[in-house]
């Protein structure tokens, strides 16, 4: 204000000026919002995954059965299987531990299998069995497993249902009650219900739904869309769109492929985005870059009128 | 110390409306430039009013009625534009050395809204409760975890962006928005360069 004062004046009012700012931005928004409305692709479901596409479905609860899953090899804060993110001797991960813990084959296929077979008793025998096999005989389990994995993957459909039904017992029974399930749309309440808080009137953590379908079925849509780390990315919302442009800067890191073919890519790109903004910070102590508005000078533009009032 | 006395002398001294809210302000403050920080404020008014009426009917609402979509896309293009205004307003004060005399904290304060911003308008866009939202979130968990903030801030429990979105950060961006302002006012808006001494840059 001190500093304002050596400098001629003039009648202001700053509260009209930002009434009239405030009218002009409420007249655009509003225009903007009636022209081009907003994005409008509803959420994709388990429900309709697994009626679009029940065999990928499967293939999804077989990876699960098999420990194959992303998540099972995922790491903190999941669980101990993985890999932690490192820069060097930093590492965040390692720090938090496990603290979201997930076992996918008790979390995607157990736990939901256990609650259809409370009310569904032709279910408990497979259900047992399967149980039973797996805590005493899990080699012999394994290879009815992979067998039927390995038929899924073939993708033939040429037996009958009570051949697979007896060949792939019991796990071709429990993978298909839980495409049963998933089709009526049990299957996805039946996987957040297990989380703290959400076994009550207001369930709003989708964690384990997301986890489920993370992975082929929800990065095959999202290569559809154009939204793909490799296609527009974060840049595009459904639709023609915009997404959150101004995150362009911190995806742009992934785009440098030393840092997008790193094992420790997030880690890398989330740190170089935090320096990047304490850099911006510093703008006005960084040599040489605060010396660019003095050599680029657009200022003379913005204050013409004062200097030429000036001369 | 009295802090009844020191509250006081502070809101007499320091925020005197004549300071704050000036009727005589300096020639060279009629540059349109100047707009573009009160067009970003004017900008975030309007989401601010949008998000508590979407607050108030629900994310169902916003999602599935007529009404609620109105209000869901004027939050979303009152996103897109506030965006625009504070970006355009930051390039402009980097090419006016807005730092200059004394400005270093207005600068920072400046640079510390718009991180801030950006991480509450993404969370907005998770909320948003189509495919995008699904698909980012588990795209962005793998971030969240390798910086180890998962078991304090689940980006997949909505529960948490919700009360992120529409009550901690809003309060953030708010409380450094009016220290912003403040300083401005304090400080005085920033003179044009002095172009016979333009190289010192004080």
């Amino acid at each position: 204000m001190e500093s304002e004062s050596k400098y001629k004046m003039k009648e202001s009012d700053l509260i009209k000026e930002f009434l009239f700012a405030f009218v002009g931005v409420i007249i655009l928004i509003i225009l903007l919002a009636l022209i081009f409305q907003s994005p409008k692709k509803l959420p994709f479901s388990i429900q309709s995954y697994a009626k679009s596409n029940p065999a990928g479905f499967k293939k999804v609860e077989m990876r699960n059965v098999l420990g194959q899953s992303q998540i099972e090899t995922y790491g903190y804060p999941y669980n101990k299987n993985g890999e932690s993110q490192e820069i060097g001797f930093y590492s965040p991960e390692d720090i938090e531990g496990v603290t979201v813990p997930i076992t996918p084959i008790n979390t995607f296929f157990i736990t939901p299998l256990k609650m259809e077979a409370s009310v569904d008793k032709s279910l408990q025998a497979p259900l047992n069995n399967f149980l039973y096999l797996s805590k005493y005989k899990k080699g012999k389990l394994n290879k009815i497993e992979q067998s039927y994995y390995n038929y899924l993957l073939s993708g033939k459909n040429i037996y009958s249902t009570q051949y697979l039904s007896n060949k792939y017992y019991p796990i071709y029974t429990l993978v298909n009650s839980t495409l049963n399930m998933a089709k009526s749309g049990i299957f996805a309440q039946l996987l957040d219900i297990n989380l703290p808080g959400n076994n009550s009137t207001y369930t709003y953590n989708y964690q384990n739904k997301l986890l489920f379908l993370q992975g082929a079925p929800i990065q095959n849509l999202a290569n559809k869309y154009q939204m793909s780390g490799d296609q527009w990315g974060i840049l595009k919302e459904t639709g023609y769109y915009p997404g959150p442009w101004w995150l362009g800067i911190y995806t742009s890191f992934y785009q440098i492929p030393a840092i997008g073919n790193s094992p420790n890519a997030d880690l890398i790109a989330f740190s170089s985005f935090g320096i990047l903004i304490v850099l911006l910070a510093l703008v006005p102590i960084l040599p040489f870059i605060n010396q660019i508005p003095y050599y680029i000078p657009i200022y003379k533009l913005i204050w013409k009128r004062y200097y030429e009032e000036k001369k | 110390m009295n802090l009844s006395k020191k509250i006081k002398q502070f809101v007499r001294k320091d925020l005197d409306l004549d300071v704050m809210l000036p009727e005589k302000l300096p020639v060279y403050v009629s540059s349109f430039v100047y707009m573009f920080g009160v067009l970003t404020m004017a900008s975030l008014f309007v989401l601010i009013i949008s998000g508590i009426v979407m607050v108030l009917e629900g994310p169902l609402w916003y999602q599935y009625s007529s009404l609620g979509l109105f209000f869901r896309s004027v939050h979303f293009w009152g996103a897109q534009v506030f965006f625009f205004f504070m970006i355009v307003h930051m390039i402009s004060v980097f090419f006016m050395a807005g730092w200059r005399e004394g400005r270093f904290l207005t600068w920072i304060l400046g640079v510390m809204l718009f991180s801030i911003s950006m991480f509450e308008a993404f969370v907005g866009y998770l909320l948003g409760g189509g495919f995008f939202a699904q698909w980012n979130q588990v795209q962005a968990k793998d971030a969240m975890n390798s910086i180890g903030v998962t078991g304090f801030i689940n980006i997949l429990n909505n529960s948490s962006l919700y009360g992120l979105h529409v009550v901690i950060l809003p309060l953030v961006i708010i409380a450094l928005l009016g220290l912003h302002l403040y300083i401005v006012r304090r400080k005085g808006v920033v003179p044009p360069i002095d172009i016979e001494n333009k190289k010192n840059g004080k």
